[in-house]
């Protein structure tokens, strides 16, 4: 098919350009054919003419440049790189040949070899831009967050306006803040009978190389009395795209909240950007206690990310089944976004007695948030929900609203 | 003035009772019938506010006994539910004192409580 190809291609070019002395011209008529093709869509017949012209101008290091990036369009990267380091051995400072060569590099998933060729590049021409960014990309995707801000910032001085640099510039100091400091506020008022409930909650995070540790201070203040919990959450990462979640909490008063908690999960990365998990919840209402199975499947599709997450609770004769689908539409970082919950089934999360994280399958709920990174420090959340529970002699509604600040240093 | 206090709805249970204390009130708790009982044998009350479908033993158990077994004066309020009319009948001729429905306002049960034991 090839060979039929290249026989139509070179007949076409004889009889288009019969005077093949005009090399110059030709060459570069053709050039633009194949360019044309190749932005097109038709890769192949672009791939074809590139080397009919290479045939004709074995120099020409432009046409070799993009015969190598339509390979890698394609995904063919190995032929990509044998082309581009052709390119760069005939010209070792060749400026769009290295550049091609980087795009490869990134590409593949191969950032260290992005670093030394961009390295390279940055020899012969200090102040080109895309190899100062496509460094930091690297540097940034490799773990060397620092040695990426200091890329960062020499493609900033020298063009203080490069958007995409800004961007990473801002990603990267967001990233250098490892510690998190929040309070939050949630209030609950209901249609009958039980008076508003009040919940404070104090957060201090801390990102460390082996995953993120969140200390948690929650203060419920329900039937005109107190409670207060202690948590301690960890996200420690176990392999590449293998991360858990360990809880456990403590409340010596155990008025609402139950005496002891835990909870393990464990978070899988799946191909298509799918993440899965499973794992439990256990809490300990002194003399009860439930077990809490649960899970979750999500998806990030565009600027948007799907989760459904369901949680089984073993009865002495059943189960009790909830769940919560969340839709989260993120903008420019990921502490910007906006996000819908449908839930059916009260949340076992808000551990509030025994009684009510067993029978949680009768309640129905929405609820919307927003969070919004404010001068790259801080961030602000507010929310609101209703929740319709069908309760054993009588129904309920209960309205939450809910806020918090967060600083990041 | 010490309450008993009848609930196997946890939350319902927590609610009344904090209500309770806030009015000045001891509050016991009980979260079935079986275990009022042994509560009002062993220390009576000075009014029981009780639930009718609780399990082991049900509010009109707990009426019957302290009522017409135990002999005992105290006044009792039932709490029902819409579509146990039948059942508030019964728990007044076992000799209930008074009755409200959930979904109630805890302020009316206050005022109930406050009434009955006025009248004694």
């Amino acid at each position: 098919m090839d060979r039929c190809l290249f026989f139509i291609l070179v007949s076409s070019v004889l009889l288009t350009f019969p005077a093949l002395g005009q090399e110059k011209t030709d060459t570069e008529e053709l050039f633009k054919q194949a360019r044309d093709m190749g932005f097109h869509g038709n890769r192949e017949a672009a791939r074809s003419l590139c080397r009919v012209i290479l045939k004709m101008k074995p120099a020409y290091q432009d046409v070799r440049i993009f015969l190598a990036r339509t390979y890698a369009w394609d995904k063919q990267y190995d032929s990509a790189e044998v082309n581009l380091h052709k390119v760069l051995a005939a010209k070792p400072r060749h400026k769009d040949g290295l550049n091609a060569l980087l795009d490869v590099y990134a590409w593949s998933d191969r950032p260290d070899s992005v670093i030394r060729y961009s390295d390279m590049g940055l020899g012969h021409h200090p102040n080109f831009e895309d190899y100062l960014y496509k460094k930091a990309r690297a540097q940034e995707k490799v773990g060397d967050s620092k040695g990426a801000a200091i890329t960062a910032k020499q493609l900033l001085d020298i063009n203080p306006s490069h958007e995409k640099g800004r961007d990473l510039a801002k990603k990267l100091k967001l990233a250098r803040m490892v510690n998190k400091a929040s309070l939050n506020y949630a209030y609950d008022q209901f249609s009958v009978i039980f008076d508003p409930w009040h919940m404070v909650s104090l957060d201090l995070s801390r990102k460390t190389k082996f995953g993120s540790i969140i200390a948690r201070t929650n203060y419920a203040s329900r039937f005109n009395t107190d409670d207060i919990q202690f948590e301690l959450d960890a996200y420690p990462k176990i392999i590449s795209g293998t991360y858990a979640y360990l809880n456990v909490g403590y409340a010596p008063d155990t008025v609402f909240f139950p005496l002891f908690r835990a909870g393990g999960e464990l978070h899988q990365k799946l191909p298509w950007s799918m993440e899965s998990s499973f794992g439990f919840r256990y809490l300990n209402f002194v003399p009860t206690t439930v077990l809490i199975y649960t899970g979750s499947i999500g998806k990030y599709w565009k600027s948007y990310w799907f989760s459904f997450r369901p949680y089984i609770t073993p009865k002495p004769a059943s189960f009790s089944r909830s769940g919560n689908l969340i839709i989260r539409r993120y903008f420019q970082t990921a502490d910007d976004y906006l996000g819908l919950v449908l839930g059916l089934g009260a949340s076992p999360d808000e551990d509030f007695f025994a009684e009510a994280v067993r029978n949680f399958n009768n309640a129905l709920k929405i609820s919307l948030e927003y969070q919004k990174l404010l001068r790259s420090r801080y961030v602000f959340q507010i929310g609101a929900g209703y929740q319709y529970e069908e309760r054993r002699h009588y129904n309920i509604a209960r309205m939450s609203a809910k806020v918090g600040i967060s600083t990041l240093f | 003035m010490k309450i008993l206090l009848a609930e196997d709805e946890e939350m319902m249970l927590k609610a009344i009772e904090f209500r309770f204390q806030k009015d000045g009130f001891e509050v016991i708790t009980a979260k079935n019938g079986k275990e009022a009982l042994e509560h009002i044998k062993k220390d009576p009350p000075d009014l029981i506010v009780t639930d009718i479908m609780m399990p082991f033993v049900t509010g009109l158990e707990i009426i019957n006994t302290v009522k017409n077994e135990l002999k005992l004066d105290i006044p009792i309020i039932v709490l029902s539910a819409v579509g146990l009319e039948d059942t508030v009948l019964e728990a007044f001729e076992l000799g209930a004192d008074d009755f409200i429905t959930k979904p109630f306002s805890p302020n009316e049960l206050i005022i109930r409580i406050k009434r009955l034991m006025a009248r004694r």
